[in-house]
């Protein structure tokens, strides 16, 4: 008898890879003075001057990407009631590693 | 959607909603304005609060300013429909309070206030506190021009705790489905032989004070007013439901479209959400959402 293992569609490291580039993508023609690669640690407000819209826009590239609609990213954007200051492309990471496996 | 409909980018079709209207009187009933006879109306838009504000102090008078000399226009009106004796103030604050039934009105900034002391005994914000940073400096100043015994009543649909999860849903699929709609706006026009449509990165001034301000909780509200010297009468949440009506006609008040689709042509920003809230709506199979309130009203103790 064999014992069949599912892989995840997207582990933690392909949605790393793919969202770092999405950022890299959306930001490359920005006029902003961070000039450094985009890592996971990269705050998306301090460092890439996201704007709110931006981080929609961002959300919108990443459900397309992923081929997923209605991903609940307003758990990521809003805690404690109120809207985050900052974000990082880590938090992000995190936040779809959980969301695509459910 | 090739082409554009014209729209009211005024607040005056969200400030005739019924669930505004309803709010706004909920929250002006509460407070004690019978004694009131100087009112200060900061950020005070196109009067509709004022308004409400004068009828429930008969013998007052009312200075209004907003930053927007638009809504200042329509303040002009609409107070003057109503029978009050309206004052423009082309250099700010040169008049003195004016007497009872008199509407003062003014473009200037609620954060700089030259006032002398103590010259209300009312001073009221609705529904704008929120975009304002600098809340010390904005409270300092407003126990500055109230009288010792005068009241500080302020409501706001942006604090810790607004927005049940729902409602954060809604809101947030509503931005995705306005920028879906500016980009097919977009195509459209591009298919068309028309200039697509562009976005300009940071250039709205909105936009950081809108998300960006740090929203704070009920108990924030209360510290920030005592630490000020006053004393909190009365603190109350209210759960306002918004239809597809409320929605589409707040989503066309260009402050707002500007502060959520930054960057975007203003009007089409105001068409894109006025024509998506119900696609907002149906995302989470609701017919309405829960925006709650907070209203308070506090009292400047004797120093």
């Amino acid at each position: 008898m064999s014992t069949e293992t599912i892989t995840p569609k997207f582990t933690r490291e392909v949605i790393e890879r793919d969202l770092l580039a999405l950022l890299t993508d959306m930001t490359s023609d920005w006029d902003v003075t961070y000039t450094g690669e985009i890592k996971p640690e990269t705050r998306l407000m301090a460092d890439l001057s996201f704007e709110s819209i931006d981080v929609v826009q961002l959300v919108v590239a990443i459900e397309a990407h992923f081929k997923r609609r209605h991903l609940k990213f307003e758990q990521l954007m809003m805690v404690d009631g109120r809207y985050v200051q900052e974000l990082e492309a880590r938090q992000i990471v995190d936040f779809l590693d959980q969301q695509l496996a459910a | 959607m090739s082409e554009s409909e014209a729209i009211d980018t005024t607040y005056t079709a969200f400030a005739a909603d019924p669930a505004y209207v309803q709010a706004n009187a909920a929250f002006v009933a509460r407070l004690p304005l019978a004694p009131v006879a100087r009112i200060l109306d900061l950020c005070g838009g196109s009067g509709a609060v004022g308004q409400l504000m004068l009828a429930g102090a008969t013998g007052a008078s009312l200075q209004a300013i907003d930053l927007d000399p638009v809504q200042i226009g329509l303040a002009a009106a609409n107070y003057a429909d109503l029978g009050y004796e309206v004052r423009r103030n082309e250099q700010p604050f040169q008049q003195p309070p004016g007497p009872a039934r008199t509407v003062t009105l003014t473009v200037g900034s609620a954060t700089e206030l030259p006032f002398p002391r103590a010259t209300f005994d009312c001073v009221m914000i609705a529904n704008a506190i929120h975009l304002i940073a600098d809340k010390h400096g904005l409270i300092s100043q407003i126990a500055s021009v109230l009288e010792p015994g005068g009241i500080f009543a302020f409501s706001s649909g942006f604090y810790a705790g607004c927005w049940p999860p729902v409602t954060q849903q809604v809101y947030y699929e509503w931005l995705k489905e306005a920028t879906g709609w500016i980009a097919r706006y977009s195509a459209d026009q591009v298919a068309a032989g028309k200039p697509a449509v562009r976005r300009v990165r940071g250039k709205s001034l909105l936009a950081p004070v809108a998300y960006q301000n740090r929203w704070l909780t009920p108990d924030e509200w209360r510290e920030l007013l005592v630490g000020h010297g006053f004393e909190v009468l009365d603190m109350h949440e209210r759960a306002v439901m918004f239809d597809e009506h409320s929605l589409a006609s707040v989503g066309a008040y260009s402050g707002l479209a500007e502060a959520q689709l930054s960057g975007y042509p203003v009007e089409l920003a105001s068409q894109a959400l006025a024509n998506t809230a119900a696609l907002a709506l149906a995302s989470a199979d609701v017919t309405a959402v829960q925006h709650n309130w907070i209203e308070v009203c506090a009292v400047r103790r004797a120093v």
